[in-house]
């Protein structure tokens, strides 16, 4: 499928959008107007809207005309339309954090990311649904959120993943562009790879949580969701960088420049256990795609408990980040019958055990920035399975303790890793890839990522019932 | 690695009781015999990791990754 002629703008990359501003084939009040269209038609049938935003949006799309018209360009991202996770500050607006107790939350500020990308041009069109309170209460199936369960971009009566579920289907059904989630265990990935768009997680530290919800202050990390990574490095390079009130951003390294190809891909040994067979066989076409652009080759992980100490810090640190929540009583209001009892355990975590959570993530921090050394890249299945029914458990679906790959300990260890689409699987479902690098290594895995994507087009594939 | 104790373990049994009393202790008012159910299943399920985490082999100079920089305002 192709950018179809009578719907030029909806499944439109940013690169393209920004090329029809410029050559005068569109302009930022025609694009906001659009999509906010298509956020008011679809993103809410799909229950990714919490708040639309077009007073806003045509204040700062009209400037951007007028800039662009007076010969000044803020670059890539000038004019375009996008969405952010209803967990980022943006005042005038709610900011649920997708929780029915914070439903009339305000706060008078902007988060860095909204900052920084309004310097940059951008025209912020919506907030985005989520699951309640980034997720971290432990639900267990898709009916968790404020706006409802998440419906797929491909498919309404599949989950959307979770916890950025608005984000990962406003862009699959051609809603935006691009939109910003975040993620402290799989909440960019997942809504990636379930909606057949691509999905940046930076490293820890590299995007200012400043004016985003904490769930975990040591997993949290803020990234593009969008459909290429093209269209992620031009946003991930906008909202990275220093920020004085986020202390873990001052830490940031330089990695060396890019050298493109050929990339040096590990395959994680086991990745596609337990996973579904078209997981499988769209994986093992991946690795021939991946062996044209480098060299491919199976890898064992260091032995960690990886799983097991990001469980532990998430669950300790949600505990502590909401305490109060949960002591007052608030949680009983939130919308999943499993999240309203959901933390309780973590209040009783001793601190032995979070330290130890801690002292493995150096150890193992060490020992896999030791492999990443040898390889540019890791790879493995973004996820063994395809989205879940909308209305059924997760545990009817899938297992949870089988369900994670590279997650524990590219979270725990703070690691950069994308998710790329690469093919269908049950029910005619997307499947993903992630590529993980090293600590601050954005740069590689994005070009590796943009190579992967000059040679297939699943990133161009959209659902034709959402084509106008 | 996965932890292999669970609330068959006598001790886990007992720390699993004791950290449910703690929070009966504190809301206990609040809980429905259901979410009672739901937190029991969910402090043995932190025991299980708190096990697979003793399997790491950690030695004494394996410190925890924390960064702390003593506070000092510009002015």
């Amino acid at each position: 499928m192709s950018i179809h002629n009578r719907d030029k703008f909806s499944f439109a990359t940013v690169t393209e959008l920004g090329r029809q501003i410029r050559s005068g084939g569109a302009s930022p009040t025609e694009l906001a107007e659009h999509f906010l269209e298509r956020l008011d038609w679809i993103g809410r049938q799909l229950n990714a809207v919490v708040t639309l935003t077009p007073e806003l949006a045509l204040a700062q799309a009209a400037q951007a005309e007028d800039e662009l018209a007076a010969g000044i360009d803020r670059g890539l991202l000038h004019g375009i339309p996008y969405g952010a996770k209803d967990l980022l500050a943006v005042s005038g607006y709610p900011t649920t954090w997708g929780a029915a107790p914070f439903a009339e939350q305000r706060f008078d500020h902007e988060a860095a990311v909204v900052e920084r990308l309004r310097e940059a041009g951008a025209v912020l069109v919506a907030k985005l649904a989520m699951v309640e309170l980034a997720g971290g209460f432990g639900y267990e199936q898709p009916n968790a959120a404020l706006t409802g369960p998440g419906r797929n971009g491909w498919d309404d009566g599949s989950w959307a993943g979770g916890s950025s579920s608005g984000s990962g289907a406003a862009v699959a059904a051609g809603c935006v562009p691009v939109t910003i989630g975040t993620e402290t265990w799989g909440s960019i990935h997942c809504p990636s790879a379930f909606n057949g768009i691509t999905g940046l997680r930076p490293t820890y530290g590299r995007v200012s949580r400043r004016g985003a919800m904490a769930l975990s202050w040591t997993m949290d990390k803020i990234g593009p969701m969008a459909r290429t990574a093209e269209d992620c490095a031009a946003v991930y390079v906008t909202i990275a960088g220093p920020d004085s009130a986020d202390p873990p951003t001052r830490l940031q390294k330089d990695a060396p420049p890019d050298h493109g190809e050929p990339f040096r891909f590990g395959v994680v040994r086991g990745g596609c256990e337990h996973a579904q067979p078209e997981v499988v066989a769209n994986a093992e076409a991946s690795l021939d795609v991946l062996r044209e652009i480098g060299t491919v080759e199976e890898v064992e992980l260091p032995d960690f408990p990886w799983d097991a100490a990001a469980s532990t810090v998430v669950i300790a640190e949600a505990a502590s980040a909401f305490e109060e929540f949960i002591t007052e009583g608030k949680a009983a209001g939130l919308t999943a019958p499993e999240d309203r009892a959901g933390l309780y355990h973590g209040l009783t975590i001793p601190a032995v055990d979070y330290i130890r959570a801690l002292r493995i993530r150096r150890a193992g921090g060490r020992a896999m920035d030791q492999l990443l050394i040898r390889y540019d890249v890791l790879i493995a299945p973004t996820y063994p399975h395809v989205a879940p029914p909308i209305d059924q458990p997760f545990a009817t679906y899938f297992d949870r303790e089988q369900r994670r790959n590279l997650g524990g300990l590219g979270n725990l260890c703070g690691l950069p890793s994308i998710s790329v689409p690469n093919g269908f699987g049950e029910r005619g479902l997307p499947t993903g890839l992630e590529l993980l690098g090293r600590a601050y290594g954005e740069e590689r895995i994005l070009a590796a990522a943009r190579a992967f994507q000059h040679k297939t087009d699943w990133h161009l594939k959209y659902p034709s019932h959402h084509a106008t | 690695m996965t932890g292999e104790r669970s609330e068959n373990d006598p001790m886990d049994a007992a720390v699993i009781a004791a950290r449910l009393a703690e929070i009966e202790a504190r809301f206990g008012g609040a809980l429905t015999p259901e979410q009672r159910e739901q937190v029991r299943g969910r402090i043995e399920r932190t025991l299980k990791l708190r096990a697979a985490m003793r399997t790491a082999p950690l030695t004494n100079a394996d410190e925890p990754e924390i960064v702390f920089a003593p506070y000092r305002a510009s002015a």
